[in-house]
């Protein structure tokens, strides 16, 4: 509890010195939904809005644990205080996951915001067991997890250029069904679409959120199974960086 | 024995860039004595530091602080040292010298009323109480290499590593802080390693002496 408090109370002293960028986050949620609302109306299609408002969320969720180890570790080698954190007598990977969850909290407060301006801005029509959506999403939150942590791991290593970043990134955007439905794709993308966890977890959410679907139990099995796989990725990948890094004594520097 | 070095070898580097900082070192520290490292740039001082705080690991030899094997249990070793190091880069800008230290103190689990009276001694021994409250960024050199000190010394470890802790630090402070790490070994029963290249410095700490050159250390 210590590290997570230590975190989280220089997590919030430092978000207190940078209080417009706070500020830009929530606007930037309100400008891109308000973006796909206008889309929706341009297209004539009338369940567009409330079909692209999951994926936007989802990909907001996604995004944040691709992402959140890399930034962190990065920001910390910039900041030059990474090698401080390392020599804590904590578990490298626990102060990585640790240095997180203040972020994480941020998260939670972006999603807040997404399903109360869809609810009462855009008059999406929200009938879902809150049960459920938070299930979903906390294995998704896991299985993302450990993508992201193969990220971190290669920037702790390399310093830059993330090759699995960029491919994961930029596949789920286009075969996960968040702007369109997968269906639109050629039946060869279309087959890989199916394949990824991302797809059916998003098909899952889309259910739960707007038309009250409870979820599947053997959606359940597939994500855990996926989550099991990237977490065991990400934790080998991080232990092997870590190895490496303090071998070449680059744990602090970018 | 607190430290225990036995024939490390550290390169950095591969092909023609590969260069051996450490070439066969060994070193043993009883408990609550004071060791000064000396030696010209480069000659691989702060490596032995890094590589006494877990941070780096040797391509040869064993190392154990405190009876614990620190190449096989890095996060137990690292309970066992404070490492004083980097005071300009190694800190929260925009965080004040109390949040700093706090965070730090918190991260090795030293929390609550405790954190509250190790941060009191130190600020009165170190003199920074003036300054708990100031950005570290609007901390002068000084200062911030008080408070590396300070960050070293908060969890009130039984090794202390410290490379150059009075860099930036002025006369009378300098004293002081040398008297200072003088009492916690004799009556405090800790261990230090101190780098410097001030010689007056290494007079004033006393204690056995190492001189460090191409990578071989010589008493």
């Amino acid at each position: 509890m210590n590290l997570l408090s230590a975190f989280l109370l220089r997590d919030i002293a430092i978000e207190k010195t940078y209080r417009f960028q706070l500020a830009v986050r929530l606007i930037d949620v309100i400008f891109q939904l308000s973006v796909f609302y206008f889309i929706g109306t341009l297209v004539s299609m009338r369940d567009y809005f409330p079909f692209v408002f999951v994926g936007l969320m989802f990909s907001r969720f996604f995004q944040f644990w691709l992402n959140v180890f890399s930034q962190n570790i990065r920001q910390e080698q910039f900041w030059g205080t990474a090698e401080a954190l390392f020599l804590s007598p904590r578990h490298p990977l626990a102060v990585v996951a640790a240095g997180a969850m203040g972020k994480f909290l941020f998260l939670i407060g972006e999603l807040a915001l997404f399903l109360a301006l869809a609810r009462y801005v855009f008059g999406v029509r929200l009938s879902f067991s809150p049960l459920g959506f938070i299930m979903v999403l906390a294995v998704c939150g896991i299985m993302f997890a450990g993508i992201g942590l193969v990220s971190g791991s290669i920037i702790l290593y390399a310093k830059r250029g993330d090759p699995v970043n960029w491919f994961v990134s930029g596949s789920f955007d286009i075969l996960s069904g968040v702007y369109f439905p997968v269906t639109v794709l050629p039946p060869a993308m279309a087959r890989i679409a199916n394949i990824l966890p991302t797809t059916g977890a998003l098909s899952t959410l889309r259910g739960i959120l707007l038309e009250g679907n409870p979820p599947q139990l053997h959606d359940f099995y597939i994500l855990s199974l996926w989550a099991a796989a990237t977490c065991a990725a990400g934790y080998i990948s991080f232990m092997l960086a870590y190895k490496k890094t303090r071998q070449k004594g680059e744990l602090g520097t970018y | 024995m607190s430290i225990c070095v036995v024939d490390v070898h550290k390169s950095f580097g591969s092909g023609s860039d590969r260069k051996e900082v450490l070439r066969g070192v060994d070193l043993k520290i009883n408990s609550g004595s004071m060791y000064v490292l000396t030696g010209p740039n480069g000659s691989g001082k702060t490596t032995l530091l890094k590589l006494l705080a877990t941070l780096v690991v040797p391509e040869r030899g064993a190392i154990s602080i405190n009876g614990c094997d620190a190449l096989k249990h890095p996060v137990k070793a690292r309970r066992f040292t404070g490492l004083v190091y980097d005071a300009e880069r190694s800190f929260y800008q925009m965080l004040t010298a109390e949040e700093n230290i706090s965070f730090y103190a918190r991260m090795a689990g030293v929390d609550g009323a405790l954190l509250g009276e190790r941060f009191d001694l130190l600020c009165n021994v170190l003199n920074i109480s003036s300054f708990r409250d100031t950005k570290f960024g609007h901390c002068s050199s000084g200062v911030r290499q008080k408070l590396a000190i300070a960050r070293a010394l908060i969890t009130d470890p039984p090794v202390i590593l410290s490379d150059e802790p009075t860099r930036s630090i002025d006369e009378a402070s300098k004293a002081e802080i040398c008297n200072y790490l003088k009492t916690i070994v004799s009556s405090g029963g800790k261990t230090c390693i101190v780098v410097t290249h001030d010689r007056a410095e290494a007079l004033a700490l006393g204690g056995r002496a190492g001189f460090l050159e191409e990578g071989k250390l010589k008493e």
